[in-house]
C-alpha cells in the first residue's frame, strides 16, 4: 500500500530527529574519521598522504596480528554463539512456558559487571586457579591458561558464557513466532524432529539469526573490556585484538593509524554482513 | 480524514528541539588567537611553575591585548588520567593547545606524550623552524648545539630542547687512581662500567656503582638507545642479553645494602658527608656536576668526573625538559615567542627564581640548561640562595663556581634523545626487577631469554602503534 505524500512527510518530520542524529554522531564522524586516514599530521601540519597509511598497515606486523585475531575470534565465536543459543532456545521454547523464571536466569551473565567477570576468569583461570588445581589433584597437566595461546580459548569460552542468554533470547522470539499448526500438521504427516527443524524451523529463523548475530557482533566487540582488564595493556599475542591496538594507537595520538584501522574493520564487517543479508533475503524471499 | 492539530504542534516542537539539541551540541565557540594556550606539568621539587608564571606576566606585559592560559595538569589519578584523554582528542582533532612546557619524567604517571620521538614525526608539533632561524635576538651561540639539534627531524624543527642531562660516574680522583680498576674500561660502556666494578672493587665501590640512582640512570640511559627512530630498528638481542646479565650481576652483587647519596648540597648540609674510603664514587647525573665541584672545593677533594657511555660507547643525552608549538595552534609565531623566552639566559640561568620557594631540592626540574655555557656561576648562585637558610653560616657559601671548575660540562654529546621515564618503567624498568629479589638483591632464576623476547614483543607494539 502507498503511502500518501503528506503520511510520507509525517513520516519523514517523526524520523528527522534520529536522521539528524545518525548523521551528526556517525555519518559526519564517519567522513572525518576516512579523511584523517588519507592525511597526515594535524592542524597546521595536516598534509594529503593519499593511500601511504593504508600500505603502511598492511606491511605493520602488529595490525596484521591484531586483524587476524580479531578476525580469528570472530570466525569462531559467532557461529560457535548461533549453534549453542539456538540449542538452548529450542529446549527452552519446551520448557520456558513451564518456567519463567529460566529467560531471567539465561540473562544473568549478560548482566553481571565486567569486574565480576574478570574476577571469575581469574578465579578459574590463574595459575594458581581452579582450573589448575582440579587438573593437578586429577593428575592432568596444567596450562598457564591467560598467558598462552590457551588465553584464546579462554576469551572465547568467556564471550559464549557471558552472551549465549542475550542471544537466546532473540531467537527464542523468533522460534514462538512459527505458527504451532505447522508442526502439528507436520507430525500428522509423519515428519520426525530433525524434518520438522530442517523443514520448518530453520527457514522461518534467517531474519533471527541475522539479528542474533549483528547483535552477536556488538557483543563481540564489547568483549574487550573483560579481555583487557585480565591481559593489559598487551596481552599475550594470541588475544591481542583490534582494539587493543587502536587503544594504543589512541594513547600516542596516531590518528592515522586508529583511523585507518577502523575503516578496514568496518569495510570487512560490512561486506560480509551485506553478503550474510543477502542470503538471508534469498532464503526469506519464499514469504513474498 | 481531519488533521490533528494537537498531533502536528508536537511534531514541529519534537524537531524544533532536536534540532536545537544537535545544533548546540556541535557549536563551539572559537579560540581567541590572542589567547595562547600553553600546557604543563605540575611541579614540586623545581621551579618549573613559579617561572612560568613569572614569565607570562612579563610576556603579557610587553605583548599589549596576548593572554597567556597557563594550564597545568592534574598530578596524577583519574583526574590526571580524564584530562589526558580529552587532551589528546584534542590534539588529534587539531584543536588542541597552542604550545607545550613538558618535562620527560612524570614521576611514574603517564605522560601527555607518551614518546616525544614519535610525536615529532607523526606531526603533532608545528614546524617552527622560520621562526627559530629568523629569530636573531636569541643568542644561539650559547646553545648546546647537539642538544638543539634533537628537536630537529628532516630539517625541520619541532621541538626546543630546555635541558638535557646524562649520567656521570663521580669518584674521588686520589682513591680512583689508587686502585686496580683499568679507567678506559669504566669510560668506555654501561656493561664495561658494571663488570669492571664487579671484577675489581670491593663492597664500597660496588654500592657506588650499583646505587638506586645508579642503576636507574643507568637503565634509562640504555632504554634511550633501544629503539632507532630513523630507522625503525631495535637493539641487537645479544647486546640487551648482555645488559640484564650485568645488570643482574651488579645489583646481587649489591646485595641488601642501599648506600647513602652524598653528591647533593642539602644532603651535604646535613650530615657534612662526602666521597671517603667507605663511599668513594658514585653515579649522578651530569646537571649535578655543580653541586659536586662545589662540595669538592670546600672538602679540599679531587674529583673525577667520567660520562657513563652506552653500550655502543656513546654519550647519550636526553632532554628532560622541552617547549614546542601544538599543531593546532591558532597563532604559532606569538607561541613561539612565547615558548623561545625560555631559551633565554634569564631563564636558563633561573635568574628570575623566587627565591621563598620552599623545596631547597634543586634547580628547575632536573636536566642541566642547553645555554651551558657560562651556567655554572649563576646556577650556583641560585643554589646558593636557595639553601641560605640550611646553609647559615656554611663555609658553602663562600664557594665560587665557573666552568673552568667543571671539566665534564665540555664533554661532547655523541647523541641526544627524548627522555621518557614512564617508557622505560613499562618496557624495561619492570622486568628488570624480576631479575633480583627485591630485597636480598640475590639473583632470580628468571629465564633472561624470556624477559628479552617480552621487552622486544613490547619495543615492536610501541613502534608500530605509534
Amino acid at each position: 500500500m502507498k503511502l500518501s505524500k503528506k503520511k510520507a512527510i509525517e513520516g519523514l518530520v517523526f524520523a528527522t530527529p534520529l536522521l539528524l542524529g545518525c548523521l551528526l554522531f556517525y555519518a559526519i564522524p564517519f567522513v572525518l574519521v576516512f579523511l584523517k586516514s588519507v592525511t597526515k599530521g594535524i592542524g597546521n601540519t595536516q598534509e594529503f598522504a593519499g593511500t601511504d597509511h593504508y600500505v603502511a598497515m598492511f606491511e605493520n606486523e602488529i595490525f596484521v596480528r591484531a586483524f587476524g585475531n580479531t578476525m580469528k575470534f570472530l570466525v569462531v565465536a559467532l557461529p560457535l554463539i548461533i549453534l549453542v543459543a539456538f540449542a538452548v532456545a529450542l529446549i527452552l521454547k519446551e520448557q520456558a512456558r513451564k518456567h519463567q523464571w529460566l529467560k531471567s536466569v539465561i540473562l544473568l551473565p549478560y548482566v553481571m559487571p565486567v569486574v565480576g567477570t574478570v574476577l571469575i576468569i581469574d578465579h578459574l583461570f590463574a595459575t594458581t586457579g581452579l582450573v589448575n588445581e582440579s587438573l593437578y589433584a586429577l593428575g592432568l597437566p596444567v596450562a598457564d591458561w591467560l598467558n598462552s595461546e590457551w588465553a584464546f580459548i579462554v576469551v572465547v569460552l568467556l564471550f559464549l558464557w557471558k552472551n549465549t542468554g542475550y542471544a537466546v533470547i532473540l531467537l527464542l522470539s523468533g522460534l514462538t513466532t512459527i505458527p504451532d499448526a505447522l508442526y502439528d500438521a507436520a507430525s500428522i504427516d509423519g515428519a520426525s524432529k530433525f524434518h520438522r527443524l530442517r523443514y520448518i524451523t530453520l527457514p522461518q529463523m534467517w531474519y533471527s539469526f541475522f539479528f542474533a548475530t549483528v547483535f552477536s557482533l556488538i557483543n563481540a566487540f564489547k568483549c574487550f573490556r573483560e579481555i583487557f582488564l585480565i591481559g593489559g595493556t598487551y596481552p599475550h599475542d594470541s588475544i591481542y585484538m583490534l582494539q587493543h591496538f587502536i587503544n594504543n594507537s589512541f594513547e600516542k595520538m596516531s590518528y592515522p593509524k586508529l583511523a585507518v584501522a577502523s575503516i578496514l574493520l568496518l569495510i570487512v564487517i560490512v561486506t560480509v554482513f551485506a553478503v550474510f543479508y543477502r542470503v538471508v533475503l534469498r532464503k526469506e524471499d519464499y514469504k513474498g | 480524514m481531519k488533521q490533528n492539530p494537537i498531533k502536528k504542534l508536537f511534531t514541529m516542537v519534537t524537531v524544533l528541539l532536536s534540532i536545537l539539541l544537535f545544533t548546540s551540541c556541535s557549536s563551539e565557540e572559537p579560540r581567541d588567537p590572542n589567547t595562547i594556550w600553553i600546557v604543563t606539568e605540575q611541579t614540586t621539587q623545581d621551579g618549573m611553575n613559579g617561572q612560568a608564571e613569572r614569565v607570562k606576566k612579563a610576556f603579557e606585559k610587553a605583548h599589549e591585548g596576548i593572554t597567556i592560559e597557563l594550564e597545568i595538569l592534574p598530578k596524577e589519578g583519574q583526574e590526571r588520567e580524564i584530562r589526558l584523554e580529552k587532551l589528546r582528542a584534542a590534539i588529534m582533532s587539531g584543536k588542541g593547545p597552542d604550545g607545550f612546557l613538558l618535562p620527560t619524567n612524570t614521576n611514574g604517571n603517564a605522560p601527555l606524550f607518551l614518546d616525544i620521538n614519535q610525536a615529532m614525526r607523526s606531526g603533532l608539533f608545528s614546524d617552527i623552524s622560520n621562526y627559530y632561524d629568523a629569530d636573531n635576538e636569541l643568542d644561539k651561540d650559547g646553545l648546546e648545539n647537539t642538544i638543539m639539534e634533537a628537536g630537529v627531524i628532516d630539517g625541520s624543527r619541532y621541538v626546543l630542547p630546555l635541558r638535557y642531562d646524562f649520567p656521570v660516574i663521580y669518584a674521588d680522583a686520589d682513591l680512583l687512581r689508587s686502585s686496580s680498576f683499568n679507567i678506559d674500561r669504566l669510560s668506555s660502556s654501561t656493561n664495561d662500567f658494571w663488570n669492571e666494578i664487579t671484577e675489581n672493587g670491593d663492597t664500597s665501590w660496588i654500592l657506588g656503582a650499583a646505587s638506586d640512582k645508579s642503576e636507574v640512570l643507568g637503565r634509562f640511559t640504555y632504554f634511550s638507545q633501544m629503539i632507532d627512530y630513523d630507522t625503525g630498528e631495535l637493539v641487537d638481542s645479544e647486546v640487551l642479553n648482555d645488559f640484564l646479565t650485568s645488570y643482574q650481576h651488579i645489583i646481587s652483587m649489591r646485595g641488601e645494602s642501599y648506600p647513602i647519596f652524598v653528591g647533593d648540597i642539602v644532603s651535604y648540609l646535613g650530615r657534612k658527608q662526602f666521597f671517603d674510603e667507605s663511599h668513594p664514587m658514585e653515579v649522578s647525573t651530569f646537571s649535578s656536576a655543580y653541586a659536586y665541584t662545589a662540595i669538592a672545593k670546600l672538602t679540599g677533594q679531587e674529583l673525577a668526573m667520567i660520562p657513563l657511555r652506552t653500550m655502543e660507547g656513546d654519550v647519550l643525552a636526553t632532554v628532560t625538559y622541552f617547549a614546542a608549538v601544538g599543531a593546532g595552534s591558532r597563532n604559532p609565531e606569538m607561541t613561539y615567542a612565547f615558548l623561545r623566552e625560555f631559551l633565554s639566559e634569564t631563564c636558563q640561568w633561573e635568574q628570575n627564581r623566587d627565591t621563598a620557594f620552599r623545596y631547597a631540592a634543586g634547580l628547575v626540574a632536573e636536566g642541566w640548561p642547553v645555554r651551558c655555557v657560562g651556567a655554572a656561576d649563576p646556577l650556583w648562585q641560585v643554589c646558593k640562595k636557595i639553601n641560605k637558610k640550611q646553609a647559615i653560616n656554611d663555609p658553602i657559601l663562600d664557594v665560587t663556581l665557573s666552568d673552568a671548575d667543571i671539566p665534564i660540562l665540555s664533554t661532547t654529546v655523541d647523541k641526544v634523545r627524548f627522555g621518557n621515564r614512564y617508557l622505560e618503567y613499562q618496557i624495561l624498568g619492570s622486568k628488570l626487577a624480576l631479575l633480583n629479589d627485591p630485597l636480598t638483591g640475590e639473583a632470580t632464576n628468571i629465564d633472561i631469554s624470556k624477559l628479552i623476547i617480552e621487552i622486544y614483543e613490547e619495543l615492536e607494539h610501541h613502534m608500530a602503534e605509534g
